[in-house]
């Protein structure tokens, strides 16, 4: 299907669809298809029903969709992003499960805080921004796309922070367990070294400390004891 | 309540002496140049990194410029993550490349604001459209405030400049953003530039009112509360708040 984005009228009935406890499938593609909601993006893009098994793959599979394209702003219009949620809207709200606050579908451009919460945006600003090489940011991106968890809540919120190669490599060494890309247990939560604790140290090593420019092994060695449970 | 920044020995501070940015504010992208450099006065080794940062809310970009023996000014840099210009601030940070101290901030100017090249100047409030969904407006008290309407609005800006609209909604804002400043979240007297310093200077623009209490204490001596109030207070007399708003309270009333 060719990537169209929302119009207004199609991102109150999405809100509206969203809000409704007898969600159905035509419902869906209704909207979609529906000529009043949506308009053409003006780029030829062809969207296709991947299945996405972790947001790194959504991140992905949507860089290189939307990053070569010759409509400039495509990947920045809340009418797009729209779109594309409710397009993969039964992978990113599994049967059972409840879709979340709206910045998860309808994203905050202007707020980075509420923009990193997009599950499709979020991920994908990520990848981007560590497209030399993306694995560095894998913290972030293992989990599956309906759950971003608690450490891409932590650390993705502030854009000086997801944006830092040593912050996201560091994050990467200490919480996703190499063999498996899969988080390792403890990672979120409040305990010691934690996502959490994480974010906090680092706001009080940023007072101190040039975090963009430190090599990641001494920003691991800067870390206090409460992370060697977690360094590799 | 947000607790005093705090000055760590040995870290110099940079200020308006050391660097001064131009904001192109009309240009498309955004962009920035920095026609005054100088570390002369703090005697910083010359191998020492500087970079600049342009940063507003949590949106961020770094640009590198050199050395401080050795500092690239390029002329503009685009500022491509911005789509407007109001609230943009800059940091520049001097780092240590020496091995005992590699990585520490030698430098840092904070909260920098530019001053804008392509006319108009920026507001004590700078005012933004936002995606609120039902919200009309909201205060964004997360750095500097900034006052957010909603973008659906198709004409936000003649919104924040409406005269019932001021009437109803600067008072409210003026008493939240002096809250957050008085009493424990105070500039220092010498950062003129801090946008807290601003709104404290504009508070004594009003008849009566001196310097606010910095600390919470009652008795004799006024309270931040009080201190806010009579501010607030002598902010409508100014604006004739109330009177607009009957005006067109009344006037409906006729209908």
């Amino acid at each position: 299907m060719k990537l169209r984005r929302f119009t207004e009228v199609g991102i109150t009935r999405f809100d509206d669809f969203r809000a409704s406890s007898a969600r159905t499938e035509n419902q869906l593609r209704a909207i979609l298809e529906d000529v009043a909601c949506s308009v053409s993006t003006g780029a030829d893009i062809d969207v296709e029903r991947v299945h996405f098994p972790t947001r790194f793959s959504v991140g992905e599979y949507l860089h290189g969709l939307l990053d070569d394209v010759a409509a400039p702003g495509v990947n920045t219009d809340v009418g797009t992003w729209t779109w594309l949620s409710a397009f993969y809207f039964e992978q990113l709200c599994p049967q059972g499960s409840s879709p979340g606050d709206r910045p998860r579908w309808v994203p905050a451009v202007d707020n980075y805080r509420q923009y990193y919460r997009h599950l499709l945006a979020g991920p994908y600003l990520i990848y981007r921004a560590h497209n030399d090489n993306p694995h560095r940011a894998m913290a972030l991106l293992a989990n599956p796309p309906h759950q971003p968890g608690d450490i891409a809540e932590q650390l993705a919120s502030r854009q000086e922070l997801v944006t830092n190669p040593s912050v996201m490599e560091v994050a990467t060494r200490l919480y996703i367990n190499s063999a498996t890309n899969s988080p390792k247990r403890g990672a979120a939560g409040r305990g010691a070294g934690s996502a959490r604790r994480l974010a906090a140290i680092l706001n009080q090593l940023d007072l101190t400390w040039d975090l963009y420019g430190l090599d990641p092994d001494k920003l691991l060695d800067l870390l206090p004891e409460e992370f060697d449970q977690f360094k590799p | 309540m947000p607790a005093r920044r705090i000055h760590f020995t040995g870290r110099r501070r940079l200020t308006t002496q050391d660097v001064r940015i131009s904001l192109y504010n009309e240009a498309v992208p955004l962009a920035f140049e920095i026609p005054h450099f100088s570390l002369k006065r703090h005697d910083l080794p010359g191998d020492a990194l500087v970079r600049v940062e342009a940063y507003r809310q949590s949106t961020y970009m770094p640009f590198d410029l050199g050395t401080v023996a050795n500092v690239r000014l390029p002329g503009h840099l685009a500022l491509t993550e911005f789509n407007t210009p109001d609230a943009i601030r800059f940091r520049v940070k001097v780092t240590s490349v020496a091995e005992a101290t590699d990585g520490q901030l030698l430098a840092v100017g904070d909260r920098i604001r530019p001053a804008w090249v392509d006319g108009g100047q920026e507001s004590l409030l700078p005012v933004r459209p936002a995606s609120l969904d039902q919200e009309v407006f909201r205060l964004d008290l997360e750095d500097e405030p900034v006052l957010l309407i909603n973008d659906k609005i198709d004409r936000w800006r003649d919104v924040s400049r409406d005269e019932h609209f001021v009437a109803l909604v600067y008072p409210m804002v003026l008493r939240a953003i002096l809250t957050h400043i008085v009493p424990d979240n105070m500039p220092d007297a010498e950062e003129s530039d801090d946008w807290r310093f601003m709104w404290l200077r504009f508070a004594k623009t009003h008849p009566g009112i001196s310097d606010p209490p910095d600390d919470d204490k009652g008795g004799d001596d006024l309270s931040a509360g009080d201190w806010i109030d009579a501010v607030v207070a002598e902010f409508c007399k100014r604006h004739h708040t109330y009177d607009t708003f009957a005006r067109r309270w009344d006037s409906e009333d006729d209908l």
